[in-house]
């Protein structure tokens, strides 16, 4: 036979593109199973029977053409696979089914392989008549007899599906994983941006008072704290402070946070004193229909008189450095804010620091952690504040990098520093000179805490107030 | 670092002798366990109901686990009810203690008698 007729034979065989000729009958029950028809034992005997199995198994059909008969075989597994009751040898038929997209790819293959007997591994698609679309791979080769001559051409059709729609599924949902990460990556920036507008751009600036304040966001982190220092100047030229910390790490609690920060500067214009601030800002969080808790320490510095006035809405006690020595200042504090609508009474305390004395407000980040144990953080965080030295800037620093260098912190942090510089610059927000002020340059002394506005005595030994010297040495630590 | 998984368990235990309800809660009460206590105690924040939380077994807990039980305990004292914390650890008492909501709470040490109604 010359070539060329024999390849016109294959190739009507092979049916290609030759849709109209093809006479299948359809599987009358269409299932959903993926191998609609296991092999039963036929006449073919047991050989047959043990193929049908394993090309079962593997999802693997063969196919041959014979050139001296001009037609071609497909193994039973081929129908299975397409859920056909049979596949006619003589007649178009694979070709049919391969998806049109893939038609013209495979057809190549299939005139490269018949005319010019050149082998072929593709893969491409076939769609089954009840819908399903195998992703399959198919090769061809030309077998040749011992003389060279074309004895057959013969190849395989393996069925992928499930290989491929696993490998589509990993790539979907790596690809909504990615989108998913930059959704969050977005929203993450939104808040801390949000978060970042709440602080103050600038920390005000007054004669003999040195402050220094820090937000340390977790970077690893999707979510943002809801920790936030302020400070700002009052009409009487007292400096206002706070720090606060709202529960929850989402938007919500950046708004709490906006919201209380602001509530915080209206109510301070008013009347800025500490406890009526903060008895403010608990009936409002109180009456918000969500609960929204907050724990804040609020305070006021008079720069003339180097006293300070604060109040704490169950907030960590903050730190007095006095030289080397640094004090925990456990006092009787107030409920966190948010809980009770009632006149809930946040006592205000008094101390007056000494030149280059200084207080230490912080949230409970930089000391709660779960693998350590409160007590001890905040005995390491006394050490550090001890150890440190210079300016408000030089002991946030130290701080924070010997409290943050080990272990994994799992909260965002504020740290602020308020410190009497040693000598007075500049001009003085009020005229009144108390007759008790520290003469500029003055050697660090103790500070004079002065006696304590609220009456309430400590409910609990734990608790003391800094209303004397003795007490305060009582809580003293080094 | 993503936020630690951290587990937490809740049994229903035999009332106490009050006959209140007690959960037992074991784990971290946290950001990421907060939701599923909120709704295994769902069921027992019934009007002027009494629920006991036994926290003997809680290691940690963080702002919004303390947020969960003020929700708790907003929710019963609005119906006359009321939230009792029988057992919590040090860090856990220290931590009621700065916020002050050992003095919202009624907080019980082991082996103390229920406080009288």
């Amino acid at each position: 036979m010359p070539r060329w007729r024999a390849a016109r034979r294959a190739l009507a065989a092979f049916g290609l593109g030759m849709a109209a000729g093809l006479a299948v009958s359809y599987r009358s029950s269409v299932t959903a199973s993926r191998r609609p028809a296991v092999p039963q034992p036929r006449a073919g005997g047991e050989a047959a029977f043990t193929l049908d199995r394993v090309q079962h198994m593997a999802g693997f059909a063969t196919w041959e053409y014979d050139p001296k008969t001009g037609k071609v075989s497909y193994s039973r597994q081929l129908s299975a696979m397409i859920g056909v009751d049979g596949i006619p040898g003589n007649l178009a038929t694979v070709g049919a089914y391969v998806h049109r997209d893939d038609a013209a790819r495979v057809r190549a293959a299939r005139d490269d392989l018949v005319v010019h007997h050149k082998p072929f591994t593709i893969e491409f698609r076939l769609v089954c008549p009840d819908g399903r679309v195998l992703d399959v791979i198919s090769s061809g080769e030309a077998v040749r007899d011992t003389s060279g001559r074309l004895e057959r051409l013969w190849g395989t059709i393996h069925d992928v599906s499930e290989q491929r729609a696993a490998e589509r599924a990993a790539r979907d949902s790596a690809r909504h994983a990615e989108e998913a990460r930059a959704d969050l990556e977005v929203e993450h920036q939104a808040l801390q941006m949000f978060q970042r507008a709440m602080l103050p751009a600038d920390l005000p600036r007054l004669g003999g008072v040195d402050l220094s304040a820090v937000y340390l966001p977790m970077a690893e982190r999707i979510d943002i704290g809801g920790d936030w220092y302020d400070a700002f100047l009052l009409p009487d030229g007292r400096l206002a402070l706070a720090v606060g910390d709202v529960t929850g790490h989402d938007l919500r609690a950046a708004t709490v946070m906006g919201q209380v920060r602001n509530a915080v500067r209206a109510y301070a214009t008013e009347c800025p004193d500490p406890g009526t601030v903060l008895g403010r800002v608990n009936r409002l969080l109180a009456r918000l229909p969500d609960l929204d808790l907050v724990t804040m320490i609020y305070g006021v510095y008079d720069p003339v008189r180097y006293e300070l006035v604060w109040s704490n809405a169950g907030h960590p006690p903050p730190l007095l450095r006095r030289g080397g020595t640094v004090t925990t200042l456990t006092v009787e504090g107030g409920l966190l804010l948010g809980v009770v609508p009632s006149d809930e009474p946040y006592p205000e305390h008094r101390l007056r620091l000494g030149p280059e004395h200084s207080v230490l407000w912080y949230t409970d980040g930089i000391v709660d952690q779960r693998s350590v144990d409160p007590d001890e953080a905040l005995e390491r965080l006394c050490q550090a504040y001890a150890r440190a030295g210079g300016g408000a800037g030089e002991l946030l620093g130290t701080v924070s990098v010997e409290m943050l260098a080990e272990g994994q912190r799992e909260d965002d942090v504020c740290l602020l520093v308020l410190r009497r510089a040693a000598q007075d610059v500049g001009g003085r927000p009020s005229d009144a000179q108390p007759s008790d002020a520290q003469p500029a340059g003055a050697q660090p002394s103790d500070a004079q805490p002065v006696g304590a506005q609220s009456a309430t005595p400590a409910r609990d030994a734990g608790i003391v107030p800094v209303d004397d010297e003795a007490d305060a040495a009582a809580a003293a630590r080094s | 670092m993503a936020t630690p998984r951290t587990f937490l368990l809740v049994d229903e235990q035999a009332g106490d002798p009050d006959g209140d309800t007690v959960l037992r809660i074991r784990g971290e009460l946290d950001l990421s366990t907060a939701e599923q206590l909120r709704a295994a105690a769902a069921p027992y924040l019934t009007a002027g109901g009494r629920l006991v939380l036994d926290l003997s077994e809680v290691t940690f807990c963080d702002s919004t686990g303390l947020a969960v039980l003020v929700g708790f305990h907003k929710r019963l004292a609005a119906s006359g009810g009321g939230l009792e914390l029988y057992a919590p650890v040090q860090r856990v008492r220290h931590l009621l203690h700065i916020t002050g909501l050992n003095r919202v709470f009624r907080v019980r040490t082991e082996g103390e008698e229920a406080a009288p109604r």
